[in-house]
C-alpha cells in the first residue's frame, strides 16, 4: 500500500472513532422490525381497500355508502423491500410498487389529466381504457406511476400493490402544446421487475413433479422470454439472485439481452441447478422476476417418489404408489403400483423379476405401446443387477422414469423427468436431459455413432460397467454402431433402445 | 480500523451484535460521513438480519455476511435520499502541514476525511473497503457484487480524486 492511501486509512480510521455508541442495538434491531411488520401489514390492507377509498379521498365523488369489502390480509410474499421494488409492464420506465397503491409524488396537474382523459373517452370511445369508459375521464381515478422527461405514466383504474384490478390499464399522456395528450394505454397484466438496461428477463419454472425440496441444489427450468432466435440461454444467463427468508426463497434470474435481429421461435426451456443455504423444506419457492412473485411448484413429502429395493437392485416409483402380492405361477410375488388401480392387471405396475429367467419379448430398454379396451399402457423392461425391472403406465413418461432409475446399490440415482433428443449424421436418439443426475452435465456421459464393423450383426452388447457410475453398451442400428455411456445399465438400455437410423 | 470478519461468531443475535456492534457502526460512519445516518443504516441491516438469524448464524462467515449488508444498506439508503444529499464539492486543502514524523495532522485527517464523504457513493465504498477494512480487491468484488476490475477501477478513480483534492502529486499505486 503506497503511503498516500496508508493516509487514506489512516483518516478514515481517525474518523471513525467519532462512530456513535453502540448502545442498544439489538434492541432498536427489533423495534425497528416490528414497525416494518406493522407497516406491511398496514400496506397490504391499504392496498385491499385503496381502490375503493382513493377514488372517493381525491377525486370527492360520492361520500356516502361505500361498501369497503374486508380487508385482504398481506400476501406472504410481500417481503420488507416489496415497497421499493420497481417493477414496469413497459419496459422502458418503471416504478415502485408503493407507486400503485398511492401514486409518486408530482406536480402533474390534475385538471390536465382530466382533460386528456376525456379527449381519450371523445377520441377511441369504445376502445379508450374501461375505467375511462364507464366513470367518465372526468371521474375514473387514477394514480401517478411515473414521470419522465418526455412522458407521465399514469395507472387509471383500481390497482393495488399487486398491480391493475381488472378494470385498470396504464394511460401514457405526452406534453404537447395542446396539453397532455394520451399517446398509448395498455392492461399491463404482465408485470415484471425491473431489469437494467441490457438484460433480458428469464422465466424460472418447476421440472414435472416440482422442484425437490429436500437438497440445497434444487434444479429449475429456465426460458428466455424475448425474441432470442431460439438460443440456448445457458452462456447468457446472470447469476441467479437468490433470497431466503423465513417463508419463502425467491429467484430472479436475468440474461444478458440479444444483440442484433432475432427471430421469435419457441425459446427452449433448460434445467439450471440453484445454490440455497438451506433446502426449501416447508418454503414456497418463488419465480421473483414477476410483480407479484409467481410461485414454482414444489415437490411434497407426499408428492415424492420412494425407492424400492430388491436385493441390490433399486428403483423409484411414483408417490402413493404401494406394494401388494400378486399371483402368478402358484405363488405369491411383490408388484409394485397406484392405490386406484389392480397392480395385478399390470396395466400400472412395477416389479422386480430374477434376471436369468426373464422372458422378454423385447430388447431390454425398448418402451412400447399398447392398447386393450381403450386403455393404454406403455410397457418395458430394464436390468439392475441380477435383476430385471418391469413397469408398466399409461403415461410413457412416468414408465421411462421408472425403468431409467433402475440400478444397482452405490450407483447414481437418475431422475429422468425429462428427455432430450440427440442426434448424429441421420442417427437420432433421447435420453435423459443431463443424463438424470441434475447440475453440470458429466462430458463423459454420451452417445457415440461409428461405422458399423464388419462380421455379426449386434443388437444389443452386453454392459461394460467402466466404474459406479458409468457404463457402456453398444448395439448396430443400420449401418451404425452406437455405443452409449450412461449412468447406469438401464439408462444405456433405454438410450440405446431409443436409436432410430437410416439404411444409407 | 476493524478486522471485523477475523473474530469467532457468538451464537445468540444479541451475543453478536454486542461483540460486533460497534465495528458495524464505525464501518457505517466511515460509509455514511455521519451518526444518525450510520445507525440508521447498521438497524436497518440487523432489523433484516433478524428474523433470519437461526440461519445467518451459521453461515460459514457470520461478519462478513453482515457487514455486506450494511453495505447494502448503505448503498439502498445512498439511492433513497441521494438526491438530498449534496456532498462538499470542493476541499480546499491549502495550509495543511504535515507534522514532522506524524505524516498525517490533524487538519489533513478533515480533509482527507470530508474529500472522502465528497466521493461518489460507488467510489466511496470500494475505498473505505479497501483502505478502511483492508479487505482485498477480490473481497470486496463479492461484497459489492461488480467484477474485481469494476473494484480496481473504483479505488483507482477515488484515489486520483482524493489525491486531487489534497494536491498530491505523487503517484504511487497500490497493488
Amino acid at each position: 500500500m503506497g503511503d498516500f492511501e496508508d493516509r487514506v486509512g489512516r483518516a478514515l480510521g481517525a474518523g471513525a472513532e467519532d462512530a456513535p455508541a453502540a448502545h442498544g442495538l439489538a434492541d432498536g434491531a427489533r423495534r425497528r422490525l416490528r414497525a416494518r411488520r406493522r407497516r406491511l401489514a398496514v400496506a397490504g390492507v391499504a392496498a385491499a381497500v385503496v381502490a375503493v377509498v382513493v377514488p372517493l379521498a381525491v377525486f370527492g365523488q360520492d361520500g356516502g355508502d361505500h361498501n369497503v369489502s374486508d380487508p385482504v390480509p398481506p400476501a406472504d410474499s410481500l417481503e420488507p423491500d416489496a415497497a421499493d421494488t420497481e417493477v414496469s409492464c413497459v419496459g422502458w420506465v418503471s416504478w415502485p410498487v408503493s407507486a400503485m397503491v398511492e401514486g409518486i409524488p408530482n406536480d402533474v396537474e390534475e385538471a390536465d389529466v382530466r382533460d386528456a382523459f376525456v379527449r381519450l373517452q371523445a377520441a377511441p370511445g369504445i376502445d379508450a381504457p374501461r375505467a375511462i369508459q364507464e366513470q367518465g375521464g372526468d371521474a375514473a381515478p387514477y394514480i401517478v406511476l411515473a414521470v419522465s422527461d418526455r412522458v407521465t405514466v399514469v395507472g387509471v383504474g383500481e390497482w393495488t400493490s399487486d398491480g391493475p384490478r381488472a378494470d385498470a390499464q396504464i394511460v401514457e399522456l405526452k406534453q404537447t402544446s395542446n396539453g397532455l395528450k394520451a399517446v398509448g394505454w395498455s392492461d399491463c397484466r404482465r408485470l415484471s421487475v425491473a431489469l437494467p438496461e441490457g438484460r433480458s428477463r428469464v422465466e424460472v419454472t418447476a421440472p414435472a413433479g416440482g422442484v425437490d425440496p429436500t437438497t440445497t441444489s434444487p434444479q429449475v427450468l429456465v426460458h428466455e422470454g424475448a425474441c432470442t432466435s431460439g438460443r440456448d440461454p445457458r452462456a447468457h444467463l446472470g447469476e441467479p439472485q437468490v433470497t431466503e427468508t423465513e417463508g419463502g426463497v425467491y429467484v430472479t434470474l436475468s440474461s444478458q439481452a440479444f444483440d442484433g435481429a432475432a427471430t421469435c421461435v419457441g425459446n427452449p426451456r433448460v434445467p439450471l441447478t440453484l445454490h440455497l443455504d438451506e433446502p426449501l423444506g416447508d418454503r414456497q419457492l418463488y419465480d421473483a422476476g414477476t410483480w407479484p412473485p409467481t410461485p414454482i411448484r414444489v415437490a411434497r413429502a407426499d408428492e415424492q417418489w420412494q425407492t424400492v429395493a430388491q436385493d441390490h437392485a433399486r428403483a423409484e416409483l411414483p408417490p402413493g404408489w404401494h406394494e401388494v402380492e400378486c399371483g402368478s405361477d402358484g405363488g405369491e410375488h411383490p408388484v409394485f403400483g397406484p392405490t386406484d388401480v389392480d397392480p395385478c392387471e399390470f396395466g400400472a405396475y412395477a416389479a422386480f423379476y430374477g434376471g436369468a429367467t426373464y422372458d422378454a419379448l423385447q430388447f431390454s430398454g425398448e418402451v412400447t405401446r399398447s392398447e386393450e379396451d381403450g386403455e393404454v399402457r406403455w410397457s418395458g423392461y430394464v436390468y439392475a443387477g441380477d435383476w430385471v425391472l418391469s413397469a408398466a403406465s399409461p403415461d410413457r413418461d412416468v414408465t421411462l422414469r421408472i425403468l431409467a432409475s433402475a440400478r444397482t446399490d452405490g450407483q447414481p440415482v437418475v431422475v429422468a423427468d425429462q428427455w432430450a433428443a440427440g442426434a448424429a449424421g441421420d442417427a437420432e436418439w433421447r435420453y435423459p436431459t443431463r443424463w438424470g443426475l441434475g447440475g453440470d452435465p458429466d462430458p463423459t456421459y454420451g452417445v457415440e455413432v461409428s461405422a458399423r464393423p464388419g462380421g455379426e450383426r449386434v443388437e444389443q452388447s452386453l454392459p461394460e460397467q467402466l466404474d459406479q457410475a458409468h457404463v457402456r453398451m453398444y448395439g448396430d442400428v443400420g449401418t451404425h454402431r452406437i455405443t452409449v455411456t450412461a449412468p447406469s445399465r438401464a439408462v444405456a438400455e433405454l438410450v440405446l433402445s431409443s436409436v432410430v437410423a437410416g439404411e444409407g | 480500523m476493524d478486522e471485523v470478519g477475523a473474530r469467532a461468531v457468538p451464537a445468540s443475535f444479541d451475543d453478536w451484535v454486542e461483540a460486533r456492534g460497534p465495528a458495524l457502526l464505525r464501518l457505517a460512519y466511515v460509509l455514511t460521513g455521519n451518526a444518525a445516518d450510520a445507525e440508521d443504516v447498521v438497524q436497518d441491516a440487523l432489523s433484516r438480519a433478524l428474523p433470519r438469524w437461526d440461519r445467518i448464524s451459521r453461515v460459514e462467515d457470520v461478519d462478513a455476511y453482515v457487514r455486506r449488508m450494511v453495505v447494502n444498506a448503505h448503498t439502498s439508503w445512498w439511492r433513497k435520499f441521494r438526491r438530498r444529499e449534496s456532498p462538499a464539492a470542493e476541499v480546499r486543502p491549502e495550509g495543511v502541514v504535515a507534522g514532522p514524523g506524524e505524516g498525517l495532522g490533524a487538519d489533513e485527517r478533515h480533509l482527507l476525511w470530508a474529500a472522502c464523504q465528497a466521493l461518489p457513493v460507488d467510489q466511496r465504498t470500494a475505498v473505505v473497503l479497501r483502505y478502511y477494512e483492508q479487505l482485498e480487491y477480490g473481497e470486496i468484488a463479492a461484497l459489492t457484487g461488480v467484477r474485481e476490475g469494476t473494484v480496481r477501477s473504483r479505488v483507482s478513480r477515488g484515489i486520483a480524486v482524493l489525491r486531487d483534492a489534497m494536491g498530491d502529486e505523487r503517484g504511487e499505486r497500490d497493488g
